[in-house]
């Protein structure tokens, strides 16, 4: 089964489904849970290998990837989610996947996308007053040089 | 209020301990141990939180866990991350492409020459460099290599969390023979930054491929020398056999991969199942355990040095002459707009780089997805109804790199 069946299976069921590249295709945030459902049990796809986010600061986006694998037919697919950068929120995969539980909470941690559902949404790698979400571009570290004073 | 001698305490203080309160519970609440007593109906027991870490040398770094205990049973385990948190991921994103392989090293230290390799392939991939078949050799020759001093680094150190410190000694008087080839080559024994986008950094030297002819020659009897210590070795069974036992289900449920993953029964190795670089033109295997306990991830582990010695040995063999890295390469490579995930097969499981160019000198996102990380996560379940003891050996097995769990 290769990249291009999948797709195709998977639009037959979706039609709000785009692709990206040869790589990746992108969901609207309401259709990602029965896409990610879809994929489990009918195309196999057992592994939640990749979670992540990236800041678009542009677009005024955060675009959420998704890795999914499958062992028995040794296909990759990636799912993109393009979410609003103001207060950006997904459904939680920790009942389908318990490798999302650290995934998602490295994801709160440094962008602030909260998922919703999840059993224990902590930081995970900053401690826990730390203030800001590191890994948006907007991100400012705080007083680690004085401020010079204004002369006036 | 007179005070009688017994309300002296020993610095001649004046102290009055009140019936209800203990001794204990006036210590400074940051010196004293938390413990909450659980009441049931005839028999009091206590649950105690026992905090292991960030500073014990069980750890393998600097992670804390904070485990609940019944008595010696252990009722909950919270693996307490972050302390090695160095943000690589946005230095990643500050710097040019070539700039972000030195910082991979500091990730995964045991296995550097594997994180080198992971970024220098998405780089390559997203600017469509071709790298010359000499540097692919090359980089499996030292990647494997590298494998096997991970390896060997991790038996002496489990050997040691176990309680036997001869393998210790042993594992590093090993590793000592493959650091040295390091230096050879690229000059550092721990950082090696020899991976670079293009190629790597420089050629092999023959004195390089006389210290890998010794040590292939040597590894087999050594090999034999750590079976005769810790395989065959009652004590090391009995810590280590049918303890911390996950299944199958449990490890892929929980992103478990590499050698963890192969001990649960299931052969999966991505240098096999999906070829990178030249990894088909070799003929090794991979070894697989069925238990899924600390002592068959440590088989999985013993195996796979002499599988990567047979790699090793085959690449030497085959080494083509040409170049060690592309001829022609911008200082700042500018790749084309668009995202690129690539897996491989580090030392300890699955290492994924997934990076993205907004079309300038510098990668827009660079994520790196770490077997440590997800391995690490499994050690929840795997802990809990586990004498406090079997911790560290659990702990052990799973082999974890704090650099690589925290980035």
């Amino acid at each position: 089964m290769n990249f291009q069946t999948v797709v195709d299976s998977i639009k037959v069921k979706f039609s709000r489904v785009d692709v990206e590249h040869e790589k990746v295709i992108v969901v609207p945030a309401s259709d990602f849970l029965p896409v990610v459902d879809f994929l489990r049990s009918t195309l196999q796809m057992n592994v939640l290998d990749l979670l992540t986010a990236s800041d678009h600061i542009s677009e005024n986006q955060i675009h959420m990837m998704y890795g999914f694998y499958s062992y028995a037919n040794k296909t990759y697919l990636r799912i993109k989610v393009r979410l609003d950068r103001k207060d950006p929120a997904m459904p939680t995969l920790t009942s389908l996947w318990e490798a999302a539980n650290w995934f998602e909470r490295e994801v709160f941690d440094l962008f602030g996308v909260r998922f919703e559902g999840h059993p224990d949404l902590r930081r995970i790698l900053t401690p826990p007053d730390f203030e800001g979400h590191g890994l948006r571009k907007d991100y400012e570290r705080p007083g680690f040089f004085v401020k010079k004073p204004d002369f006036k | 209020m007179t005070m009688s001698k017994s309300d002296q305490s020993v610095h001649k203080r004046s102290v009055r301990f009140s019936p209800e309160r203990s001794l204990f519970d006036q210590l400074p609440a940051e010196t004293r141990i938390v413990s909450r007593r659980v009441r049931t109906a005839e028999l009091r027991t206590e649950e105690f939180l026992l905090n292991v870490g960030p500073q014990h040398p069980s750890t393998h770094g600097v992670l804390r866990l904070v485990v609940s205990l019944d008595g010696e049973v252990i009722t909950q385990c919270d693996p307490d991350l972050g302390y090695l948190h160095r943000t690589f991921e946005k230095i990643s994103e500050n710097r040019t492409y070539q700039q972000i392989v030195p910082f991979t090293d500091r990730m995964d230290y045991l296995g550097s020459m594997n994180a080198n390799w992971g970024v220098a392939v998405a780089v390559e991939q997203l600017a469509g460099i071709e790298v010359p078949e000499r540097a692919e050799y090359l980089r499996v020759i030292v990647a494997e290599l590298n494998r096997i001093a991970s390896h060997l680094m991790w038996m002496g150190a489990f050997g040691a969390d176990v309680g036997a410190v001869t393998a210790f000694l042993f594992g590093f008087r090993e590793r000592e023979m493959v650091l040295d080839m390091f230096e050879e080559i690229c000059g550092s024994r721990l950082t090696y930054g020899y991976i670079r986008v293009g190629g790597v950094a420089e050629d092999i030297t023959p004195r390089f491929v006389k210290l890998a002819q010794e040590f292939l020659d040597l590894l087999p009897s050594k090999l034999n020398e750590y079976h005769d210590l810790l395989t065959g070795n009652p004590i090391f069974k009995q810590r280590t056999k049918g303890v911390g036992v996950i299944t199958l289900d449990e490890a892929i449920r929980y992103g478990v991969t590499g050698p963890m993953l192969r001990s649960c029964g299931f052969p999966w190795d991505l240098r096999k199942d999906e070829p990178y670089s030249i990894y088909e033109r070799f003929d090794f295997d991979i070894p697989v355990y069925y238990d899924g306990d600390c002592f068959d991830r440590y088989r999985v582990r013993m195996d796979e040095i002499g599988e990567s010695a047979k790699i090793v040995r085959q690449a030497l063999e085959g080494l083509p002459e040409g170049d060690f890295k592309v001829k022609k390469l911008a200082r700042n490579i500018k790749p084309p707009v668009g995202d690129v995930y690539v897996r491989q097969e580090a030392p300890r499981g699955e290492y994924g780089v997934y990076m993205e160019s907004d079309g300038t000198i510098k990668p827009n996102r660079v994520k790196y997805r770490t077997p440590s990380f997800s391995n690490l996560s499994i050690l929840a379940l795997m802990t809990v109804g586990w004498k406090i003891a079997d911790l560290v050996a659990i702990l052990g097995s799973v082999d974890i790199v704090l650099g690589d769990v925290d980035r």
